[in-house]
């Protein structure tokens, strides 16, 4: 395709919602590069000088940033090019896809399905195959919850692996960038880029060492963790063991393994990302980030500005003051890190056994349904599965595997230990060649 | 009845840029002409710790004898207000950069001790026009260091010795300018008054004060203030109390009956700060003997008084050129009254800096020392003096 014709495809096909605005094509496309031609999508909460930056919230509607976030840079610089920002949930605060102030993104995958969330909107372009990429974040599992509910890939990288400078954080401690592909190539090669100068402007910037030791699959321990609080239902557990059963057939060794007091990890998780997400989410007051709403004193117009905050960000922002009060830090904030530590070393002793961890996205096959209205604390609960590889900073990939009967996308998660992003994706890649995607 | 004071002294670091990102710090541009997306805590920033800063505050620790620690980290201190655009002041309140210390007051036993100094960003400036309010930044972000005393201080006269000290140590070191007028010291005073034997009355607290001057005197007015109530039987109310300089008098503010609750918080964007141990070694060795040193040795010297030796203090190239005379065998006494007196009124004379002299250590030493072997005359010393100074 002509690239000119580009962008109105990308207007016509692309699914309802996914898209906030189109970007201009530049005029000069890096012809060498390791990601030359490839056209990505960029999750709105991801910084680019001159385009608006909604994250998703009426608050942000018109505020358009001064400068472009070093993910952005570094992929245009491999020759990538970024065609649209998309939709995602407000701040990046949801599992469904449902809380953005712009609409719920359509699923091209499961028809009147939610997409997802945070990364709703970059899942769903991505599935219609409008961009073969995009560029979202993760900071407890948007990105590999939409890439399941729209059946594509979703990597989240280790904690510190790409730089987060221009990325909207609300949970700075878990917060990452993160990439979406219907293709685990792309996700590689980006993945690289992204992590292969250190950005001086993000303090938690490590970076990734690419070994290019081939990985087999061959001898090694697996862990299959099948149930992380919530009991996972009929279709999830047996793609799970599907994929358990490729994984022993190509050589590995697969054991069934436990994570202790799981019922906890969602609570720690939720606690610690309310608390940095109100303090994160402060800085919406009008003044300089926010749509500034009238009022006769500056607490009158702050406060105007921050009531254009979505409902979930509100119970979220309240959360966090609640949990951060002088009264309640210790026995909310310092043992949900307490409990994020012993978590860590869980993982750590994991890994000296095992070299990756098997695992659901979530407990729930995509039916469609939201739970988040009727039972909220079931919804976070669930999201223990994704958000262990946060609160652990371990890299992490949702791989869209068969299908249920009646056609509904199922997914896996690997989980590696810190650093050694590439091995889930060589794991992935080994699986898939055995071609079980549709076969369940 | 005892009186018992505490200061929190705010010095600016007279750093290049700023706390967190690249941002000049120089004072009295154009509004908003020095800032950018990162201290103006725009969407997708992050923090960065200057290294400089850091650097400054060790030197301040060590100078001060406090416990400069190789790590520490910062904390979130949540609280909305126009001129801080984040919500929430990036401060260190956990673990601070420097743990105890203290200064030892000239001429006197007294010594006031420090119980922690910490890193901080200071917020922007609200600029008033008519009915409009606006928000200057440029000194949003800017280095600061809170000093903080024990109630160690008991009256309004050491309270301004050891501001003088803390001021003239600091600037020797190169850690700040000092200028109060600059904002680059701001000082705030909490007061109580104790009865013997029974609990200390509650403290009111005096915020930004303008001067030293400010400071003696509004410590022994409120002071005078809580024991007359004391005396009259009435009960000291906690509160923050506006000292008005001209009037000589301060009236209260808001109490502090509900106080806020900052929602304090580890700062998760930036790792801790680590100073490895040969760091810390090698930035104590860039400690040059300091005023509160100087003076206690010059203290003991013949022909000294607070004043001269003040100037001695803080002005190291005079120091070097008195101590290489009195070395050499020259009298103290007539050392200082060539030195401050006759050069520094011959070089003014001539338009040059008096704390610059045009000649050696030596050459003024071999001067003094020769006056008194060859029995000059004082028009002679002079003259040969003039010389000096012209070469």
């Amino acid at each position: 395709m002509e690239i000119k014709n580009f962008l109105p495809m990308l207007q016509e096909k692309a699914p309802q919602n996914t898209i906030v605005d189109l970007l201009p094509i530049p005029k000069e496309i890096s012809a060498n590069g390791p990601l030359s031609g490839i056209p990505f999508a960029v999750q709105n909460n991801i910084c680019i000088a001159g385009q608006r930056l909604t994250c998703g919230s009426k608050m942000l509607e018109d505020y358009i940033s001064p400068y472009t976030a070093t993910a952005v840079i570094c992929m245009s610089k491999a020759g990538a090019f970024p065609v649209c920002t998309t939709n995602m949930d407000e701040f990046g605060m949801g599992s469904a896809g449902k809380n953005s102030a712009f609409g719920t993104p359509e699923n091209p995958a499961v028809p009147n399905g939610f997409p997802g969330g945070s990364a709703s909107g970059a899942a769903a372009l991505v599935a219609s195959g409008c961009v073969p990429l995009a560029l979202a974040s993760d900071c407890g599992g948007g990105t590999r919850l939409a890439a399941a509910a729209c059946s594509v890939w979703g990597m989240k990288p280790s904690f510190g692996a790409c730089s987060r400078f221009g990325l909207t954080t609300c949970v700075s401690s878990m917060d990452q960038i993160s990439l979406i592909s219907s293709d685990s190539y792309l996700l590689r090669k980006s993945l690289q880029c992204l992590s292969d100068r250190l950005d001086p402007k993000d303090p938690h910037h490590r970076g990734l060492i690419f070994t290019r030791a081939p990985w087999q699959t061959q001898g090694k321990k697996i862990g299959l963790l099948e149930k992380i609080s919530i009991e996972p239902d009929r279709d999830v557990s047996k793609t799970l063991h599907c994929a358990a059963d490729t994984f022993t057939q190509l050589g590995a060794s697969i054991e069934s393994i436990h994570m202790p007091q799981t019922h906890l990890l969602a609570a720690a998780y939720y606690v610690i990302a309310c608390a940095e997400s109100s303090a994160n989410l402060s800085r919406f007051t009008g003044m300089l980030a926010g749509k500034r709403q009238g009022g006769e004193t500056w607490e009158a117009q702050f406060k105007q500005t921050r009531n254009l905050l979505g409902n979930e960000a509100k119970k979220r922002i309240a959360i966090g003051a609640y949990v951060l009060r002088k009264e309640n830090y210790d026995q909310y904030y310092l043992r949900a890190q307490a409990y994020k530590r012993q978590l860590k070393q869980w993982f750590a002793e994991i890994w000296k056994t095992y070299s990756l961890l098997l695992l659901p996205v979530s407990p729930g096959s995509i039916d469609g349904k939201d739970h988040s209205d009727s039972d909220a604390l079931y919804s976070y609960q669930a999201d223990g599965y994704t958000a262990c590889a946060n609160l652990a900073g371990m890299p992490a990939l949702s791989i869209p595997y068969g299908k249920t009967e009646d056609g509904r996308p199922l997914s896996i998660q690997l989980i590696g230990p810190e650093g050694k992003d590439e091995w889930l994706l060589d794991a992935a890649e080994e699986i898939m060649k055995l071609g079980r995607d549709g076969k369940n | 009845m005892k009186t018992v004071v505490g200061l929190e002294i705010h010095i600016e670091l007279k750093t290049k840029s700023k706390l967190f990102c690249d941002c000049g710090t120089m004072f009295g541009l154009p509004p908003c002409s020095q800032c950018c997306p990162i201290c103006m805590g725009l969407p997708g920033t992050f923090p960065t710790i200057n290294e400089e800063a850091v650097h400054l505050a060790a030197l301040a620790g060590f100078a001060l004898h406090s416990h400069v620690q190789s790590l520490s980290r910062f904390d979130r201190k949540q609280y909305f207000y126009p001129d801080m655009p984040r919500g929430y002041q990036i401060t260190q309140r956990q673990y601070p950069i420097c743990i105890g210390g203290h200064l030892k007051l000239p001429g006197s036993e007294k010594t006031v001790e420090i119980l922690e100094m910490h890193l901080e960003d200071d917020s922007g400036k609200m600029v008033h026009q008519g009915e409009s309010t606006f928000v200057d930044l440029n000194r949003c972000g800017v280095p600061l260091l809170e000093i903080v005393t024990t109630p160690s201080i008991e009256n309004g006269e050491q309270a301004y010795t050891f501001l003088n000290l803390l001021r003239d140590t600091l600037v020797r070191i190169g850690v700040t300018t000092g200028k109060m007028q600059e904002g680059a010291m701001r000082i705030d005073v909490n007061i109580s008054v104790h009865e013997n034997g029974n609990a200390p009355s509650p403290r009111t607290e005096m915020k930004n004060l303008s001067s030293f001057k400010a400071v003696r005197a509004a410590i022994n007015h409120e002071a005078e203030r809580q024991k007359n109530l004391i005396r009259q039987g009435a009960k000291i109310r906690q509160e923050t109390r506006r000292w008005d300089e001209k009037g000589g008098f301060s009236i209260a503010m808001r109490n502090k009956d509900h106080t806020v609750d900052y929602r304090y918080m580890p700062e998760v964007d930036l790792p801790p700060i680590c100073i490895s141990e040969s760091k810390l070694e090698k930035w104590k060795l860039e400690i040059p003997e300091l005023p509160e040193k100087i003076l206690t040795r010059l203290f003991t010297l013949p022909g000294m008084n607070e004043r001269t030796a003040a100037i001695l203090a803080n002005q190291p190239k005079l120091l070097k050129i008195f101590d290489t005379s009195v070395a050499a065998g020259a009298d103290s006494k007539r050392v200082l009254n060539w030195l401050l007196g006759d050069y520094r009124a011959i070089a003014r004379k001539q338009g040059l800096n008096p704390d610059e002299p045009p000649f050696s250590d030596d050459e003024f030493a071999h001067l003094m020392v020769a006056a008194e072997t060859n029995a000059f005359s004082y028009q002679e010393i002079k003259s040969k003096l003039i010389d000096l100074c012209s070469e």
